[in-house]
């Protein structure tokens, strides 16, 4: 039987939430459907920007933490 | 013992019987993904540094109380607590907005404290706090789904778990959550135009 894809499919896939065997058969399908092709692109290019806005906390707070942890040790 | 090499499940246990190398290994491969949860929920950089040191003493005062068993996911176990002390400082906040500094003065005495609109960072072409402030602005539920996988590695399904969800609705809020990014980024991309009939020659 041929297992019909959705744009949830292809979303899993963006996010390389799928097995193998589902990846060859979406690879497949996106070279066969520029419909599919289009979303996945779409996909594709939000979750790239949503990875540029990973921010770093400033070196004041690690050192906090850090050395709460330290003194949390001796005492206890 | 070469500590960057091991797991988050090893390095919990080695801290746990004393080693804070270990622990300064959580933190800094863990502390970027944590700090941004708790920035896109309560939009001020100040507070998402308190926080997150909260969150951390927490999970300190977990580790070593016994209380941890997430069995080598510590980042998802960290990123709910942050979820949850960022939430809760949140509802708090809208429900006592001014915020009074060290020195006594209102927060709103001090400009750059202010946050920038979606209008204003459009303008300055500033793409991650555009991007930021998008995410911000997503309807609870979707945000809720970005967050925890791009920041909690989680998969879908474990987000549906979480949520209480079939996989499908999860997938669902993701799909909308991309979408209304992506309309919202063209938008913010398009160029500034004139109305030719109003700017005639």
């Amino acid at each position: 039987m041929i297992k019909t894809f959705t744009k949830n499919d292809v979303l899993r896939y963006v996010y390389g939430d799928v097995s193998p065997k589902e990846a060859d058969a979406l690879q497949h399908l996106l070279i066969h459907s520029k419909k599919f092709y289009r979303i996945y692109c779409q996909y594709a290019s939000v979750k790239l920007n949503i990875k540029k806005v990973e921010m770093e906390p400033s070196d004041k707070s690690i050192e906090t933490i850090l050395n709460y942890s330290k003194s949390f040790s001796l005492r206890n | 013992m070469n500590i960057r090499k091991m797991n988050d499940t090893e390095l919990v246990s080695v801290y746990i019987q004393g080693n804070e190398g270990a622990f300064a290994e959580l933190v800094r491969r863990h502390k970027s993904k944590v700090f941004t949860t708790i920035y896109l929920i309560v939009k001020d950089r100040y507070v998402a540094e308190d926080l997150l040191q909260d969150v951390f003493i927490k999970a300190v005062h977990k580790m070593k109380g016994g209380q941890y068993n997430e069995e080598g996911k510590f980042l998802p176990w960290i990123v709910r607590i942050a979820h949850n002390l960022a939430i809760d400082s949140f509802r708090k906040n809208k429900r006592y907005p001014t915020i009074i500094l060290d020195d006594g003065m209102s927060i709103f005495n001090s400009l750059s404290f202010a946050e920038d609109s979606v209008e204003t960072l459009r303008i300055k072409g500033e793409n991650e706090s555009l991007i930021r402030a998008l995410i911000q602005k997503l309807p609870d539920n979707q945000k809720e789904v970005v967050l925890m996988r791009h920041f909690s590695d989680m998969s879908f399904q474990e987000i549906a778990d979480a949520t209480g969800v079939s996989i499908n609705t999860a997938l669902g809020r993701m799909r909308y959550a991309l979408i209304n990014l992506r309309k919202e980024l063209e938008k913010a991309t398009k160029p500034v135009t004139h109305d030719k009939n109003f700017y005639q020659k």
